[in-house]
């Protein structure tokens, strides 16, 4: 039994987090990227119709990444730079998840995804140590797994292995597509890996290019140990386009029944008056220690997890 | 009717699926960085006992079961239906079937305290007492130094059950046996 009032993690994780942190806040300086501390709260958030926003009593946002903030900064003229600090997204309790969380996002100017994938790689192995890492497109991805091109493949194609591996809801291409897509991380042993490549309806704010015929999102996820560890992307830098998609959004919110979510016109604005071309990626923090520590829970690297505060 | 949310989902909850009660053994929150939110669920079946496994979209709601469980003191058996009583002051009476009864009837003697599960007020399973005290209806006797069967042998209880047994218990002895196992503990004490 523990104490109620006693911290969730063990002292040890503690201190090794605080190694970690320091490690990072290093690498970064060695790089030339500036640490910023933007907002916590904001008066408008994230439009990304599978994040929900904690709305406080005066009406603003806890904010769920520092994304919007920051790109204004870059539109402002600030050089590449990172932001190290909590994060907050509400319903999602899990082993892996929790309301509050530690994200670590930084921009590199004149970086192409492929580029900010190495550096990705640099960060990761100074907290966990070198490993192989695989890359694979989430086409291939889902191919190696369910041998099923989702590309190509009819819809009820598409069902029907959703199905087989226990999906019981009825069918809309971007959750289908979710789920075989978590399906396939749970089911992949190999210790780290990048998937890329993503289909259009995840696309958020990243680019879209063309690859073997198809619309990608120039988007990546980086694997580690079967956890979600980065997303980064080619950052979107057409103001026209980024309000295209958070009207998108909006509707699809609608259609969800979930709550509206205002356009971020600074935001626009900020694209409108120039974006430099960049990579950007969010790191999940905790995550990261959690796997450097061997933890079985990220609650277990956390000083009071939601159930202690 | 009372529902759950995904959000509120904890083992041990009972809930309505597919029209059947159940209990929720595990639920594990997954999700896509950038995308729609799951609970991957166990449930048993509280009828059946089977295993069901759904993924639901996380915020997803779920009907509650009217489930309850109960100590009840079985009664006695009137041929096709065993009868139970409450323990606690309501001294309400409820009959079960043999499907509801299921491996039980084999260790139930009158007077045993059991677990009733009910469901809309009927029940649905009973579990015995995790121990229970039977008599030996029928055995060999037992050959000393008989070691074919690793020194053991089938004993036939009184309410028809059978278990293995050491080679020196005889007909009319009392068992202590573990219903959970079905396996022998060891010579009762009590009468």
């Amino acid at each position: 039994m523990t104490a109620r009032w006693r911290p969730s993690a063990t002292i040890e994780n503690l201190q090794q987090r605080g190694e970690i942190l320091w490690k990072i806040r290093e690498f970064f300086r060695q790089r030339g990227i500036c640490e910023v501390h933007t907002p916590v709260v904001g008066s408008h958030t994230v439009s990304d119709p599978n994040i929900e926003s904690v709305r406080l009593a005066n009406g603003k946002f806890l904010q769920t990444s520092p994304e919007y903030f920051l790109k204004r900064l870059l539109a402002a003229g600030m050089p590449s730079c990172y932001q190290l600090g909590p994060v907050f997204r509400k319903g999602e309790t899990g082993r892996w998840h929790t309301p509050e969380f530690t994200m670590l996002e930084w921009y590199h100017l004149g970086f192409t995804s492929s580029e900010l994938r190495q550096e990705v790689i640099d960060l990761v192995e100074l907290v966990l140590g070198p490993s192989e890492v695989g890359e694979f497109t989430f086409r291939d991805f889902l191919f190696q797994e369910f041998q099923l091109d989702c590309f190509e493949c009819s819809d009820e194609d598409l069902l029907n292995t959703a199905r087989a591996n226990g999906y019981s809801n009825d069918f809309r291409r971007a959750e289908v597509l979710d789920f075989l897509y978590s399906s396939a991380i749970e089911k992949n042993r190999d210790s780290r890996y990048f998937v890329l490549d993503f289909p259009t309806e995840s696309s958020a704010l990243a680019e879209v290019r063309e690859r073997d015929g198809h619309q990608v999102a120039d988007r990546f996820e980086l694997i580690v140990e079967g956890l979600e560890i980065a997303n980064g992307y080619n950052e979107l830098r057409d103001p026209i386009e980024l309000e295209q998609r958070m009207e998108r959004d909006r509707t699809l919110r609608k259609q969800l029944g979930r709550t509206d979510v205002e356009k971020d016109h600074r935001l626009i604005e900020a694209m409108e008056s120039g974006l430099p071309q960049c990579a950007g990626v969010a790191v999940g923090l905790d995550r990261l220690v959690a796997v450097a520590v061997g933890a079985e829970i990220v609650q277990q690297v956390l000083t009071f997890a939601q159930d202690q505060i | 009717m009372a529902t759950y949310s995904t959000n509120e989902f904890r083992p041990g909850l009972k809930v309505l699926l597919e029209g059947e009660p159940c209990v929720l053994m595990e639920a594990e929150f997954v999700k896509p960085g950038k995308g729609q939110a799951f609970t991957r669920a166990k449930f048993k079946n509280l009828v059946t006992g089977r295993v069901w496994e759904r993924t639901l979209r996380s915020g997803d709601t779920m009907e509650a079961a009217d489930v309850a469980e109960f100590e009840m003191e079985y009664l006695y058996n009137d041929g096709y239906q065993w009868h139970f009583m409450r323990t606690d002051e309501s001294f309400e009476q409820f009959a079960a079937d043999e499907k509801v009864v299921g491996e039980a009837k084999q260790w139930i003697t009158e007077q045993d305290r059991c677990q009733v599960t009910l469901w809309n007020n009927a029940p649905i399973s009973v579990a015995p007492p995790n121990f229970v005290n039977l008599a030996v209806k029928e055995t060999d006797a037992g050959v000393r130094g008989d070691t074919a069967q690793g020194g053991s042998k089938p004993a036939i209880l009184t309410t028809g059950a059978t278990v293995r047994v050491p080679l020196f218990i005889e007909v009319g002895d009392l068992l202590r046996v573990d219903t959970r196992t079905g396996q022998y503990v060891g010579r009762s004490k009590e009468t």
